[in-house]
């Protein structure tokens, strides 16, 4: 962008703008369809700013502006923020003549930057984030204490909103190169790692705390009765049975079995095992 | 159950792919620890739901839906597992194991909603083309959200009154067999399944270790979760700084 070009750019409200990107937060999924998944979310989110930038009888600029978003799209609601908001000051350069962008950056920048910021935010948000906050609220909600599911509410959705702003923000103010340098800087990547760690931390806790896996295989002995639960596997570990069950469901999953069929294969054993007493 | 709480039980269940909740419905009514809540709520017992949902929760902890993929229907589950537990006096754990299918076969309402939305996509082309931006609410909210509505609140209504009076049936049917203590071991068991998917994500590297010293933290020094939780955020800042510290060094 030059520096002339800047001084001329046709800008829309502030209001508008919140509108956007509150059209993409609430109704981004609100379409979802096999066909175009969050297409029309994106189209229904640039609503506002097309009809601030172009007049209410120039049916051809709106219609054109318009069908430059109707195509498939999708990406992580939250920090895909970011693609809304530098559309946004896309289609604000476009009504101030710079129509050559309409034709080839528009799609490129749009469709180039779904895909990372779908991997960042899935991997942010439904790996990490979520499951994190969820543990947090279960060791209170385990108890009957119902601040715990209160607070996932509340935090969660701060969260979403959060992200939304700073990620729309972003977008709209610094570009898609400042994007893509911020993507590559390697920053969101230690935040992951390190939020990876605090989860498999969380995670291991969780296998001790909620998962029940006990034997009831007793010998009689002569010298008194032998619980292998116990005599034996407390005595070793306690809740090793729990962490070997888990650490082997993983292998099984990581090597690409659904989580369907051990989901199957568990609840058979569960039946067998518990059938002929051994559990 | 009433079916007035029935109907409360399907609008959750709407909420939770709906839009309405800033768009997070399924990170919020999709899951089971605050559906268990709110079910408990609309049935007079929010500490039973709390403790229930929480529990039926744990199989779905590390579950991802990307790309329009929906595995499980963890929201199905949470209600209609939670509202069985309470109407009939199930534990938490043997609540679980009658929610599994129940979320196995909430999946094909997700499939039809997908299918459902297509012809209003096909309707926001048609006013993209005339420049109509009234009426691109309508094909993107007003006419999808009424037909969701519809997919969502009949079937989990319906799931609610009649489902889970047919479970206290059979509840109070296998009430002296030995069924029932099996089904809460086997409710015992199944978290292992939530927490799998999740280490799939983040089980990797040296984030492995940590793994065990957060079992360890639980075992044998019995610390309270929100405890532990704190120490794997120090844990996790620490590692990041250490590893990133030796400027110019190549992490290993």
């Amino acid at each position: 962008m030059s520096e002339q070009t800047v001084a001329t750019v046709k800008r829309v409200s502030k209001k508008t703008r919140i509108k956007c990107l509150l059209n993409w937060l609430f109704f981004a999924h609100s379409c979802y369809n096999y066909e175009r998944l969050q297409g029309t979310g994106f189209l229904h989110a640039m609503t506002p700013v097309i009809d601030e930038l172009y007049d209410k009888d120039d049916i051809e600029g709106r219609s054109a502006a318009l069908q430059r978003h109707t195509a498939f799209f999708n990406t992580e609601v939250r920090t895909g923020s970011a693609i809304v908001g530098l559309c946004a000051s896309m289609e604000e350069r476009i009504a101030s003549g710079e129509t050559e962008l309409a034709e080839e950056a528009m799609p490129s920048i749009k469709y180039g930057l779904m895909g990372p910021l779908a991997g960042i935010g899935d991997t942010f948000i439904q790996a990490i984030i979520s499951p994190l906050l969820i543990s947090l609220a279960l060791g209170l909600a385990q108890t009957g204490n119902v601040m715990g599911p209160i607070l996932y509410l509340v935090v969660f959705l701060g969260l979403v909103v959060f992200l939304g702003v700073f990620c729309f923000n972003f977008g709209y103010k610094k570009g898609d190169e400042a994007i893509m340098k911020f993507i590559e800087s390697g920053v969101i990547n230690k935040i992951i790692e390190g939020a990876g760690i605090m989860g498999c931390v969380v995670m291991g806790a969780l296998v001790a705390k909620f998962v029940t896996l006990k034997t009831t295989v007793a010998f009689e002995l002569t010298t008194g009765t032998f619980d292998l639960q116990a005599n034996f596997f407390d005595a070793i570990v306690p809740c090793i049975l729990p962490l070997i069950l888990t650490l082997i469901v993983y292998k099984r999953m990581d090597k690409g079995d659904s989580a369907l069929k051990m989901l199957l294969i568990l609840i058979v054993s569960g039946l067998v095992l518990g059938l002929i007493g051994i559990i | 159950m009433t079916l007035f709480q029935a109907f409360l039980c399907g609008i959750f269940y709407y909420l939770n792919a709906g839009p309405w909740i800033i768009g997070a419905g399924y990170y919020t009514f999709g899951k089971p620890i605050i559906l268990g809540f709110m079910v408990g709520l609309v049935l007079g017992d929010p500490i039973t739901g709390t403790i229930v949902g929480a529990t039926i929760q744990l199989i779905y902890l590390g579950i991802m839906s990307t790309g329009g993929s929906y595995p499980a229907d963890a929201a199905l589950a949470g209600i209609v597992g939670t509202a069985a537990a309470i109407v009939s006096g199930l534990s938490a754990t043997e609540a679980v194991a009658i929610a599994v299918p129940i979320g196995l076969a909430g999946t094909v309402l997700f499939q039809l909603r997908m299918l459902s939305a297509v012809p209003f996509t096909h309707l926001a082309d048609k006013y993209a083309k005339e420049g109509n931006t009234k009426m691109i609410w309508w094909a993107n909210v007003g006419f999808p959200q009424i037909v969701l509505a519809l997919i969502y609140v009949v079937p989990c209504m319906l799931a609610c009154y009649y489902g889970v009076t047919a479970i206290s049936g059979l509840v109070d049917a296998l009430s002296n067999t030995r069924i029932l203590p099996i089904l809460g071991t086997i409710g015992g068991i199944l978290p292992v399944i939530g927490i799998a998917m999740n280490m799939k994500a983040i089980f990797k590297g040296d984030a492995r270790y940590f793994f065990f010293i957060g079992f360890i933290l639980i075992v044998y020094l019995k610390l309270d979760l929100v405890v532990i939780s704190a120490l794997a955020l120090i844990f996790g800042i620490l590692y990041v700084q250490l590893k990133y510290s030796n400027k110019g060094g190549s992490p290993t």
